[in-house]
């Protein structure tokens, strides 16, 4: 199953978009040297072209939550990925309805 | 149990290749599509621990101008520091990026965002807070930094980054 949940409703042309992640955010560790396991990158896309790129650390919340508005219609693919600092990643893609 | 070890071992193992240098090694084994592995993470300025060097890293300044047209929406008080729900929303024209920090958090820039053309200058999240803080939202508009900041006090931290 996909680590990644979204929703998108679409209003007068505009898409809002609510996504949630399942993801520890486990912040790195100084003392123990742990590098911890957070996502890095975020980024949404309607159809092929990127709206969004958010760029987070490790003090963004545990199965964080992101939620915009862009401009797109019904039939329109968005693509919502992830990649965090261990490498790993997932995708999501929906068309817009 | 035999799950586990398989789990542990896929974790050495990518481990390793990215202790050998290689987020090309990792697109080898086929754990990041490329596009992925291409995007640029603004390591420099999330990870800073310092305010001023992580702000100068992402917008080339640490000085905004006040403006009334960003809105921070954060509880005053947040009980529980390891999740404050935030929304950052701003009338200003040509918005290309949100900067969201909180200058007592150990790493006191929380996020960037980067938005494209069609995207409303506006996003929620939830973020962790050590302690009552400043939450200050910065916006790069025409080129131009102007911020807003608001506080929110916390009643039990959370770790903050």
């Amino acid at each position: 199953m996909s680590s990644i949940r979204a929703r998108a409703t679409l209003v007068d042309g505009m898409a809002e978009v609510r996504a949630l992640i399942s993801h520890p955010m486990d912040a790195p560790d100084e003392e123990t040297g742990d590098e911890g396991h957070f996502i890095q990158e975020v980024i949404a896309e309607i159809n092929g072209e990127k709206v969004l790129h958010a760029h987070w650390g490790p003090s963004i919340s545990p199965n964080p939550l992101i939620e915009f508005e862009t401009e797109a219609e019904a039939g329109d693919t968005l693509k919502i990925r992830y990649t965090d600092n261990r490498g790993e990643g997932e995708s999501h893609e929906m068309e817009l309805a | 149990m035999e799950q586990q070890q398989v789990d542990t071992q896929r974790r050495k193992l990518l481990t390793g290749a990215l202790g050998l240098g290689g987020v090309g090694t990792a697109v080898g084994l086929g754990v990041l599509a490329p596009s992925q592995a291409l995007a640029s993470w603004r390591e420099e300025s999330i990870m800073a621990t310092s305010l001023e060097e992580g702000l100068n890293a992402v917008l080339g300044a640490t000085d905004y101008e006040e403006s009334d047209e960003i809105r921070i929406d954060a509880p005053e008080v947040a009980e529980n520091g390891e999740t404050v729900p935030i929304t950052i929303d701003t009338s200003l024209p040509d918005v290309e990026s949100i900067t969201v920090y909180v200058p007592e958090n150990n790493a006191p820039v929380s996020a960037v965002f980067e938005l494209g053309g069609k995207t409303k200058p506006k996003v929620s999240q939830r973020i962790q807070m050590a302690d009552t803080s400043d939450v200050v939202a910065i916006a790069k508009s025409n080129g131009k930094l102007y911020g807003t900041s608001r506080r929110v006090r916390v009643t039990i931290g959370g770790c903050g980054g």
